[in-house]
C-alpha cells in the first residue's frame, strides 16, 4: 500500500515538473506545429492546385475566347511549392529544437528523482546496460512531439481545411472524405489498442527468453550427458512458437493497412461519382477535389501511426517513473544493522555475518569505535568485508563518506574531482593533499587529465584520489574499502598516516588484508575487528 | 529513431574489419528470405502498374467531366475503384510475402544462433543468458524486419520507376524528360549534400562526446554524488552540458536534414514545373516541338505520376535508421556466432573403453583462464586425486564454474588439463584431454523435458534397461516421486510438478546411468533448504560412491564432505589443507 502511494505522489510531483517544462518549451514547439501543418498545406496545395490549374488551362484552351489568367494560379503553384520546401526543412529543425530540449529537461529530472531517492535505490543506474536504457527511454518520451502531437495536429487542420475546400465545389464528396478520414483515424486507433492488449506475443516473447536463459544455464549438464541436442530441439521449439505469434500478428496489421486502403480507394472513387453524377461539378473542380482527397487521406493514414508511437512514449514513461519508485520496496527491507552516531563515538549492532562455506550463520557483530579512531576489518576475501562496510554506510547515510572501488572519478581533472568535494578549495590545498597521498611523485597535478571514468590513472592512483576526495570532504565517518590496494607498503603507510592527520577527529572505518605494527603507527588509536 | 547521440555514441568505436565481416554476415543472413522478398518486389511493381491505373481512371473522369461525357466518366470512376482496390489487395500481398521472407531469415538466424549457443561439443566462448536471449528474440527481429523492408524495395524501384516514365512517355513525352532531368539532379546535390553533413560531424563530434561524457558520468557516478553531497553543483554542469549538447546536435541536425531537403526541392521543383507546363501547354502558349497535342488526360495523368516516380527513392532514403540498426545487431550476432564456424577438434573418446571400475583423477597446470582479453583467474599444478572429494570455492564470479568447464573440457584455455585413468595397479596408466559428454555434470538448472520420469532419466544413457533406471533412480532418491506419479507418468510444465529438489535428483539419477567416473557439480544444492539440501547431498554421496567428485560450492555442508579445498582467491587457485573429512 505505502509502495503504491509512493509512486502516486511521485508521478505526480513529475507530473507537475513536467508540465513547467512543457509549458517553457511550448513557444518553440508550437513553432514547429505550426511549420508542420505549413508544410503540409504546402503539399496539398501543390497538389490541388496544380490539377485544378491544368484542368482550367484545359478548359480556357479549348474555349475560343478565354478570360482565364493563367498568372495568379501559376505564382500559386510555385508559392506552395516554395513554402512546402521551406516549412518542411523548418519544421524538421525546429520540432527537434523542441525535442531537444524537451530531452535536456527530462534526462535532468530523472537525474534529479535519481539522487533524491536514497542511494540504494538508484543503484540499477550504474549497470551499464540499464543506464543506456532508461536514457533511450527519455528519448523515446521527448519525441512525443514529432511522433505523436505533431501528425495529429496536422491531420486535424489541414484534414478539416481539405473538407472545407472540397465542400465549396461539391459538399457530397467532402461528407465522403471526412468520413473517409475519420474512419481511417479510428481504424488506426483500433488497431493500436488491440496490439497494447495484445498479450498473447508478448507471452510469447517472455516464455522463449525464459527457455532460452535456462536452455543455457543448463547446458553444461546436458551436454556431458550428450544430450544437448534435446536441449536445442526445445529451445527451437519455443522460437518457432514465438516466430507463429509473431507471424499472427504482424498478419493482422497487414489486414488493417489493407483495409485502410481499401476504404482510400472506395473513397475516391465515391467522390468522384458524386462529383461528377450528383453534384455535375466541372473538369476543373474534379481535379482539385480528388488530388485534395489523395493527399488528405494520405496525411489521414500517417497520423494513424501516431497511435503506435503514443504507446511507445507511454510505455517508455511508465518505465522510467516505475524504476526509481519500483526499487521502494527493496530499499524499505531492514537495513540488516543497527548504527548510532553520538558525539563521541560511533556504536554498531546486530548485523549477522551471512553464512558461508566455513562460517555458520549465527555469528553477530556488535561493537563501538571512539571518536578520532580507527576500526579495521580485516579477513580473507570473500569473508564478508565488503558487505559488511556496504551496510555501515548505508545505515549512516549522509554522516558518512564511502571509498570503494565503484566510486566513480569523472571525466575532467584531477582537480575537478576533489573539488566535487569540496568547491571552494583553492590550487594550494589540492596540490598539499596530492602530495601526501604520494601522487605527486608519480607526476600528477590538478591539471592531470583522468580519462573516462579515471582509466588514464593506475588502480593504485585511482585510489588514492577517491581517498583524496572523500577526505576533502570532512564527513563524520570515512569508510575505505582497501584502502591500500595495489600500494606498495611505504606508499600504503603514508595514505594511512594521512587519513589518520587530516581527520583528526573523524571516525575511520578500513579495511585491510592485515594489521601490523606499522600500521599501529601510522593510525594510532584502533581496534581490529577479523571476520575470518 | 535517435535524435540524440549520448546513447549511441559508446558504440562508435568498432573495429573496421569486424564491421566489414558484419555487413557480410547481414547480405547472407538474408538468404533464406530471397524467394519471398523477390515475389514481395515483384508484387510491388504490379501494385504500381495498379496505381497508375488507378490515376488514369482519376484522369479519365476530369477528360469526361471537361467533354461533358458521362460515359468516360462511368470507366473513369470504375477504373479507379477497380485499380484502387485490387492495388491494396496486391500490396496486401506483396506485404505477407515480405512478412514470410523475414519470419525465414529471423529462423535461419536463431537455428543457427541456437547451435551456437547450445553445441553439442565444448563451447569456445560463454555468452551470458541474458544477452543470448536478446540476441535471439530481439537483435534477429531488428535484422529480419531490416531485409523485409529494403530488399523488395531494392528489386521494386527501378521496375516502378521506369513503368512510371514510360507511362509518361507515351502519354507525353516532354514531361518524362523533366523527370528524368530531376533524377540525375538527385545524385549530384545528395553528394553536395553529405560533404555539407559530413564537415558538420566532424567538427562537432568532439563536442558532443565531451559532452555526452558529462551526462554519462553524472548516472554511472550518482552514488558517489550523493555522498559528496555534490548533486547540486552537478545538476548545473548537467543543465549546462546538455544546453550545449543540444545545440551541437542541432547543428549536426542542420546539415543532416539537407538530404532530405534536396530530396525534397527536386520531387517538388519537378511537380512544380511540369504543372505549370501542362497548364501553359493546354493553353497553346507554349509547345515543344515535335510533341504530342495535350489533352487533360495526359496532362493530369503526368502530373499526378510525379510524385509516385518519386515514392521509391524516398522510401529507401527513410530506411536509413532501419539500416544502422540492423548492422549494429549484425555485429553482435557474427560475434556470438563466430565459434560457431570454427572446425572443432574431435578429442579421441578413449574413456570408451574405459571400465566402470577404473579410477580418474583430474591434473591441470599452468592453467589461464580468460574471458574477452581479461584474465579470470591462473592455476599452477593441481592434482584431483581418483576417488576423492574435491571443493572448489572462491566468491561469486571468483571463476568457480569456468574452472569446472575447463576440466569437463567444455570450455577451452591455456595450459594443460589431463584426466588421468589409474586402475591402481600402476599396469594400465594413461591419459587423455577431457572428452566432452564423458563426465557426469550437475549444475544448478536442470532441465525437465515434458516426457515420463523415465524418459528423463534415460538422457543419460538411451539404452539402459527399465532394472537400470529404476535403481538409478533409487539411488538417487526419486522413490517418493515414483511412489507419487510413477516411472511413466509424464512430468514437466503440462504434467506432474515436481520440486527444485527432485528435479536435482533426477540429475543425478541421469548422471548414475552414464555410470561415468567423474563427477563435476556446480553448486549442486544452491537454491535448496538445509533440510533438502541434506537429503540430496545424502543421495549424492551414495551415488558417487567409488568416483572422482569435483563440487564447487558455498555451502558448508559441501564443504565438510570434501578431502581437499581449492580455494579461488584474487585470480589464483590455491590449494587449501584437507580439512574436515567427516564423510
Amino acid at each position: 500500500m505505502t509502495a503504491l502511494a509512493h509512486s502516486r505522489t511521485t508521478s505526480d510531483l513529475h507530473e507537475k515538473t513536467r508540465r513547467k517544462h512543457a509549458s517553457s518549451t511550448s513557444p518553440l514547439a508550437l513553432a514547429g506545429l505550426a511549420l508542420a501543418v505549413l508544410a503540409e498545406t504546402g503539399s496539398l496545395g501543390l497538389l490541388g492546385l496544380s490539377g485544378w490549374f491544368i484542368a482550367s488551362s484545359a478548359v480556357a484552351g479549348a474555349t475560343l475566347f478565354s478570360t482565364f489568367s493563367y498568372i495568379a494560379p501559376s505564382g500559386g503553384v510555385r508559392s506552395f511549392a516554395l513554402l512546402r520546401i521551406g516549412a518542411s526543412y523548418g519544421q524538421r529543425l525546429v520540432q527537434h529544437a523542441a525535442v531537444l530540449r524537451t530531452l535536456g529537461w527530462i534526462r535532468l529530472d530523472f537525474f534529479t528523482d535519481a539522487a533524491r531517492t536514497s542511494s540504494q535505490r538508484a543503484r540499477p543506474l550504474r549497470d551499464g546496460d540499464v543506464l543506456d536504457r532508461a536514457l533511450n527511454d527519455t528519448e523515446t518520451e521527448s519525441m512525443a512531439l514529432i511522433s505523436v502531437i505533431s501528425p495529429l495536429t496536422v491531420f486535424v487542420v489541414t484534414g478539416a481545411a481539405s473538407v472545407v475546400v472540397v465542400a465549396l465545389t461539391s459538399p457530397i464528396a467532402a461528407a465522403i472524405l471526412a468520413a473517409a478520414g475519420i474512419a481511417l483515424l479510428l481504424l488506426a486507433w483500433l488497431a493500436a489498442l488491440r496490439k497494447d492488449r495484445d498479450e498473447a506475443a508478448d507471452t510469447a516473447r517472455a516464455a522463449t527468453r525464459a527457455e532460452l536463459v535456462t536452455a543455457i544455464d543448463a547446458w553444461p549438464e546436458l551436454v556431458s550427458l550428450g544430450a544437448a541436442g534435446r536441449l536445442a530441439e526445445r529451445s527451437t521449439g519455443a522460437v518457432a512458437r514465438l516466430a507463429a505469434e509473431q507471424g499472427r500478428s504482424s498478419r493482422s496489421v497487414i489486414n488493417a493497412r489493407a483495409t485502410a486502403g481499401a476504404i482510400t480507394a472506395v473513397a475516391l472513387g465515391l467522390m468522384a461519382a458524386t462529383a461528377v453524377f450528383g453534384d455535375h461539378v466541372g473538369a476543373p473542380g474534379i481535379a482539385l477535389i480528388l488530388l485534395l482527397g489523395t493527399g488528405m487521406l494520405g496525411v489521414a493514414s500517417r497520423a494513424g501511426e501516431a497511435f503506435d508511437a503514443l504507446a511507445a512514449v507511454r510505455a517508455a514513461r511508465v518505465r522510467r517513473l516505475r524504476m526509481l519508485t519500483a526499487s521502494t520496496i527493496s530499499a524499505a527491507a531492514p537495513l540488516g544493522i543497527s548504527v548510532q552516531l553520538g558525539d563521541c563515538e560511533l556504536a554498531f549492532d546486530h548485523y549477522h555475518l551471512p553464512e558461508d562455506e566455513f562460517r555458520d550463520g549465527d555469528r553477530m557483530l556488535a561493537g563501538s569505535v571512539k571518536q578520532g579512531s580507527t576500526l579495521v576489518v580485516t579477513g580473507p576475501s570473500g569473508s564478508g568485508k565488503t558487505t559488511f562496510l556496504e551496510t555501515l554506510g548505508a545505515a549512516l547515510g549522509t554522516a558518512a563518506v564511502e571509498v570503494s572501488v565503484d566510486d566513480h572519478l569523472f571525466t575532467g581533472t584531477v582537480a575537478s574531482n576533489l573539488r566535487l568535494a569540496r568547491p571552494d578549495a583553492d590550487d594550494d590545498e589540492l596540490v598539499q593533499i596530492i602530495q601526501q597521498l604520494q601522487l605527486s611523485s608519480a607526476g600528477i597535478q590538478p591539471s592531470t587529465v583522468v580519462g573516462v571514468g579515471g582509466r588514464a590513472l593506475s588502480g593504485g592512483e585511482q585510489t588514492r584520489l577517491r581517498l583524496g576526495r572523500a577526505i576533502l570532504a570532512r564527513p563524520r565517518v570515512l569508510i575505505a574499502d582497501e584502502p591500500t590496494a595495489g600500494l606498495d607498503e611505504r606508499t600504503a603507510l603514508e595514505v594511512l598516516h594521512t587519513m589518520r592527520e587530516r581527520l583528526p577527529q573523524s571516525v575511520l572505518v578500513l579495511s585491510l588484508h592485515s594489521v601490523d605494527d606499522r600500521v599501529r603507527d601510522a593510525l594510532g588509536d584502533l581496534a581490529v575487528l577479523s571476520l575470518g | 529513431m535517435s535524435v540524440d547521440t549520448v546513447t549511441t555514441m559508446t558504440k562508435l568505436t568498432r573495429k573496421p574489419l569486424e564491421q566489414e565481416a558484419s555487413e557480410r554476415w547481414l547480405d547472407d543472413a538474408a538468404v533464406p528470405g530471397r524467394r519471398d522478398f523477390a515475389s514481395s518486389g515483384r508484387l510491388l511493381v504490379v501494385e504500381g502498374a495498379l496505381q497508375v491505373a488507378q490515376w488514369a481512371g482519376l484522369a479519365l473522369v476530369a477528360q469526361g467531366a471537361l467533354n461533358a461525357d458521362v460515359v468516360l466518366c462511368g470507366w473513369g470512376v470504375t477504373l479507379m475503384l477497380a485499380g484502387g482496390l485490387a492495388a491494396f489487395a496486391v500490396k496486401r500481398a506483396a506485404d505477407h510475402a515480405a512478412l514470410a521472407g523475414a519470419l525465414a531469415v529471423a529462423q535461419g538466424i536463431r537455428q543457427r544462433l541456437i547451435a551456437a549457443l547450445l553445441p553439442n561439443r565444448a563451447r569456445r566462448t560463454t555468452t551470458e543468458p541474458a544477452a543470448a536471449a536478446h540476441a535471439v528474440i530481439e537483435l534477429t527481429d531488428q535484422v529480419a524486419e531490416f531485409h523485409a523492408a529494403v530488399i523488395p524495395l531494392r528489386r521494386q524501384a527501378p521496375a516502378s520507376m521506369v513503368l512510371i516514365l514510360v507511362v509518361i512517355g507515351i502519354v507525353h513525352w516532354p514531361a518524362a524528360i523533366v523527370l528524368v532531368v530531376s533524377t540525375a539532379l538527385i545524385p549530384l546535390n545528395m553528394k553536395l549534400a553529405g560533404i555539407f553533413a559530413q564537415d558538420g560531424n566532424d567538427r562537432h563530434l568532439l563536442a558532443i562526446q565531451r559532452m555526452s561524457a558529462v551526462v554519462l558520468d553524472s548516472f554511472r557516478g550518482l552514488h558517489t554524488l550523493v555522498t559528496l553531497g555534490a548533486v547540486g553543483r552537478r545538476r548545473d554542469d548537467i543543465a549546462k552540458a546538455s544546453a550545449e549538447l543540444t545545440k551541437a546536435n542541432l547543428d549536426v541536425l542542420k546539415r543532416a536534414f539537407l538530404s532530405g531537403a534536396v530530396m525534397d526541392t527536386v520531387v517538388t521543383f519537378s511537380v512544380a514545373v511540369n504543372a505549370t507546363y501542362i497548364g501553359l501547354s493546354l493553353l497553346h502558349y507554349v509547345s515543344v516541338p515535335g510533341a504530342p497535342p495535350l489533352t487533360l488526360f495526359a496532362g493530369l495523368l503526368a502530373l499526378v505520376l510525379c510524385p509516385m516516380y518519386f515514392t521509391p527513392l524516398r522510401r529507401s532514403a527513410a530506411a536509413f535508421h532501419d539500416r544502422e540498426r540492423a548492422k549494429s545487431a549484425a555485429l553482435t550476432l557474427s560475434v556470438m556466432m563466430a565459434s560457431d564456424d570454427e572446425p572443432s577438434v574431435e578429442a579421441p573418446n578413449a574413456f570408451e573403453s574405459v571400465a566402470p571400475a577404473a579410477h580418474v583423477g583430474v591434473a591441470l597446470s599452468g592453467i589461464v583462464a580468460e574471458a574477452e582479453d581479461n584474465v579470470i583467474f591462473t592455476a599452477g599444478r593441481l592434482h584431483a586425486a581418483p576417488g576423492g572429494w574435491t571443493g572448489i570455492t572462491g566468491v561469486s564470479g571468483a571463476g568457480k564454474t569456468t574452472l569446472l568447464s575447463i576440466i569437463a573440457g567444455l570450455r577451452s584455455a591455456t595450459g594443460s588439463v589431463a584426466w588421468v585413468r589409474d586402475d591402481l595397479v600402476g599396469t594400465d596408466y594413461f591419459e587423455t584431454p577431457p572428452v566432452v559428454g564423458a563426465s557426469a555434470w550437475i549444475g544448478q538448472a536442470t532441465v525437465i523435458i515434458e516426457d515420463s520420469l523415465a524418459a528423463n532419466i534415460r538422457l543419460g544413457r538411451e539404452d539402459a534397461r527399465d532394472d537400470e533406471v529404476l535403481h538409478a533412480a533409487q539411488v538417487a532418491g526419486l522413490q517418493p516421486v515414483i511412489d507419487r506419479v510413477g516411472l511413466e507418468a509424464v512430468i514437466g510444465d503440462s504434467g506432474w510438478g515436481i520440486s527444485t529438489g527432485e528435479a536435482r535428483r533426477v540429475a543425478i539419477a541421469r548422471a548414475v546411468l552414464t555410470q561415468s567416473q567423474l563427477w563435476i557439480l556446480d553448486e549442486p544444492t544452491s537454491h535448496l533448504d538445509a533440510a533438502t539440501e541434506r537429503h540430496v547431498l545424502q543421495s549424492l554421496v551414495a551415488a558417487t560412491e567409488g568416483c572422482t567428485v569435483l563440487v564447487a560450492t558455498h555451502s558448508r555442508q559441501v564443504v565438510e564432505l570434501c578431502d581437499a579445498i581449492w580455494r579461488i582467491d584474487e585470480g589464483r587457485v590455491q590449494v587449501l589443507a584437507g580439512p574436515v573429512a567427516t564423510r
